[in-house]
């Protein structure tokens, strides 16, 4: 987990050595062998009717990635890295934004105008700067970070999702599909022109890996689908998991993923503020300490399920009662972690504190909590991972929808494709809740390279 | 040179610990002393006879077991910006770096936007110009301690308590600082309590040093220190009277206890 954190090390200007550049060609002939495997063998004779051949698509897709990364990686000295194309991705994004926004303001939705012209206004100023970007030099190191193309890529999302739960399909207006095309493009170009030299090296490095997953992946396409060597209702072919990705595309990432990743946010999110509050108080004060420290101990240790018979009782809606099992076990692992890193700040930095004009209160904001921060971290890392469990749990209690429940539908109505579709989704779901919270982390954190095994 | 205010007087304060264990250690026991407005006052006693913890005193981190203690005639009852303390060892905040370790206090009472030329003015006094980016795990144990020194200093209290400060370094560096601590002496008029090993040095810096018994450590004996001073910096260290007050003081270390004597970084 920690590996996945680490930065890539700043690119020399020569290119790769022969060996990683031979590596980076692995991925390509294990998708052509695959591929060959697939066109050349047909699919079992029980499996033709539908006959699925999605597989190919994929590694269609995959090859033409691949192809572009590996390219890379064998010409990389003549690559440039595209910081210009940063500063497209915000112009075009900004516009999009404040478009959009303009857009959903001349519906005049009564319940949302507010949000949305605020919403106009963040997108029209940071299209403004990144405008400026391109004639003023602070402007540009501004709009060069990334950060400002995640922001209002953000915002335009949130736009689509707003406008989609507002007016339904109707909402979906010729302009807004349109904007989003173009918005996605933009993106996708901006993207891969800033990305693509550290992705070339990174495949360079993890070439055998990927190209023995991929190997894999034909493997089992050619065990499932072409000699149905194992029960095809537990072990469905590649083709037809892709196929419900085809089919249930709205359904699976509107609906599902958004309300699970708006579930756990939440959830998450109360976890985290109940959690740090409680670890604080228990941590710092001694009479917060006497009435909080017997609950903690008491309450927390209870497994997030044993909750689900009270949830239900204690709140009216499913929803509130999902949110609040996902925030229980948050609260609990991050205040347990938060009051042992602020019991745990050695005295001398108080005294050092105090002597150079502190307060107590001040102590607190400035010493305790930022040295209980690593602790935080650690407590903030454990609770989500275990909010993933959670929330297939708190999925169960009545809100149907969100890919924990969907995954378990699928299993009872013994439709394994959408299992192994649903646990796609969730897997790279986590993975990339996972990897912004490491970003996170060595952002806040930095200081702690060199003390500890990092 | 010499302010108003920042006199410091010790009415027979005693500090007695007790141990987990139950057991008692006596560290001080009857301290008497007065130090003027302004003054600068040497420590030097055995190792582990009760300096830190007279100085640990003075800037309330402790309470005295006994006796009282009085700064400019009001009792000492807690830590205050007026009295700054380097302790012994630098204690750095690891999660700040070199110039935000310094900048500390003044963020703390809400006067850096003011006083912001002064961090980078005591960086540079301390000979970590280029330095401020970097974290304390980053730095040697010299650094850190000359950080510490500035973090103290940019301060500016009334009462500067140096544990220590110079402990760590090379002779050379050593010296450049005791002339930079007195230039800070000389403009701002703090009174300075100083404790240290270092025979020469209190006799380069101090106006008094002060010689404590071993514990329970009381004064053993106050010497002034009547050389005069040269404008720019302090004695010549091969002054006649340097030498034969060096002699001196020895010689009253010495008369503390044969088996302490081994114990002075001579
Ligand atoms: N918090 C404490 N609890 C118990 N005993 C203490 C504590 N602080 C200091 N002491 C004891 O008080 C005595 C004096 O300690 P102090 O640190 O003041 O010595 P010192 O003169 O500064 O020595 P050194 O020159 O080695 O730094 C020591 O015997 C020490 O064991
Ligand atoms: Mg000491």
């Amino acid at each position: 987990m920690i590996e996945a954190a680490r930065v890539p090390a700043p690119a020399p200007h020569t290119g790769l050595p022969a060996r990683l550049k031979a590596q980076s060609l692995l991925p390509l002939a294990a998708i052509l062998v695959s591929f060959l495997a697939e066109v050349l063998l047909p699919n079992h004779e029980k499996l033709r009717n539908p006959d699925y051949t999605e597989f190919r698509y994929l590694l269609g897709i995959l090859a033409a990635i691949f192809a572009a990364l590996t390219a890379t990686a064998l010409w990389e000295e003549r690559v440039r890295s595209a910081s210009k194309s940063r500063l497209l991705l915000t112009v075009s994004s900004g516009a999009l934004a404040a478009l959009a926004a303009v857009r959903f303001g001349q519906i005049g939705l009564s319940k949302y105008a507010g949000f949305l012209y605020l919403s106009a206004v963040i997108g029209g100023l940071t299209f403004l700067l990144a405008a400026a970007s391109f004639f003023a030099g602070r402007a540009r190191e501004i709009a060069a970070r990334p950060g400002w193309a995640v922001v209002s890529q953000l915002l335009f999302l949130l736009f689509v999702i707003v406008d989609h739960q507002a007016l339904g399909a109707e909402g979906y207006a010729p302009v807004v599909y349109a904007l989003t095309v173009i918005d996605i493009l933009a993106l996708l170009v901006g993207l891969v022109l800033t990305l693509v030299k550290d992705l070339a090296r990174a495949l360079a490095k993890r070439g055998v890996f990927i190209a023995a997953l991929i190997l894999f992946v034909g493997v089992v396409n050619v065990v499932t689908a072409k000699f149905l060597l194992l029960p095809q209702i537990y072990f469905p072919s590649i083709s037809r998991i892709i196929h419900v990705y085809r089919e249930e595309f709205n359904f699976l990432f509107l609906d599902c993923l958004l309300s699970s990743f708006i579930l756990l946010c939440q959830g998450v999110g109360i976890g985290l503020a109940a959690g740090v509050a409680t670890g604080v108080l228990v941590g710092w004060s001694q009479r917060w300490n006497y009435w909080l420290n017997p609950f903690v101990r008491i309450l927390g240790p209870i497994p997030t399920s044993t909750w689900v018979p009270l949830a239900i009782v204690m709140f009216s809606r499913p929803r509130s009662a999902a949110v609040f099992v996902i925030a229980f076990g948050v609260w609990f692992q991050i205040s347990i972690l938060t009051a042992s890193g602020i019991q745990n700040v050695k005295k001398t930095y108080y005294e050092v504190s105090s002597t150079l004009g502190a307060t107590d209160t001040q102590n607190l904001f400035h010493i305790a909590i930022p040295d209980a921060l690593p602790s935080i971290f650690l407590g903030f890392f454990n609770a989500t991972c275990s909010s993933f469990a959670a929330l297939v749990v708190a999925e169960m209690l009545g809100v149907k929808n969100g890919l924990g429940w969907y995954i378990n539908w699928q299993k009872e109505m013994l439709s394994y494709p959408g299992v192994y579709a649903g646990l796609f989704i969730m897997a790279g779901f986590c993975y990339v809740f996972i990897t912004i919270q490491f970003k996170v982390r060595d952002r806040l954190l930095s200081w702690q390279k060199g003390v500890i095994k990092w | 040179m010499v302010s108003a205010t920042g006199a410091i007087i010790a009415d027979s304060v005693s500090k007695t610990f007790i141990q987990p264990d139950g057991g008692e250690v006596t560290a001080l026991s009857g301290m008497d002393i007065r130090i003027e407005p302004g003054e600068f006052v040497c420590l030097i006693g055995p190792s582990g006879c009760g300096k830190s913890t007279f100085l640990r005193l003075v800037a309330g981190l402790i309470q005295p077991s006994s006796g009282e203690l009085y700064l400019d005639g009001r009792r000492v009852t807690g830590t205050g910006a007026d009295r700054g303390l380097v302790s012994q060892d630098p204690t750095l905040f690891p999660w700040l770096n070199v110039y935000n370790n310094v900048a500390y206090g003044l963020k703390i009472r809400k006067v850096f936007n003011e006083r912001r030329a002064d961090v980078q003015a005591y960086i540079d006094l301390v000979g970590l110009t280029g330095f401020e980016r970097s974290y304390p795990h980053q730095l040697s144990g010299g650094m850190a301690q000359r950080v510490s020194l500035a973090r103290a200093l940019v301060n500016e209290p009334k009462i500067l308590l140096l544990d220590e400060p110079l402990g760590a370094l090379d002779a050379f560096t050593r010296m450049n600082m005791q002339d930079e601590i007195l230039r800070v002496w000389t403009e701002r008029g703090a009174t300075m309590l100083m404790v240290t090993h270092d025979v020469d040095e209190a006799i380069y810096l101090a106006d008094r040093v002060f010689v404590m018994t071993p514990r329970p450590a009381k004064i053993e004996r106050v010497i002034p220190i009547e050389i005069g001073r040269n404008p720019n910096h302090g004695r010549s260290r091969d002054d006649p009277d340097f030498l034969l007050m060096r002699a001196k003081i020895l010689q009253i270390l010495n008369f503390t206890g044969h088996k302490h004597a081994l114990e002075y970084n001579l």
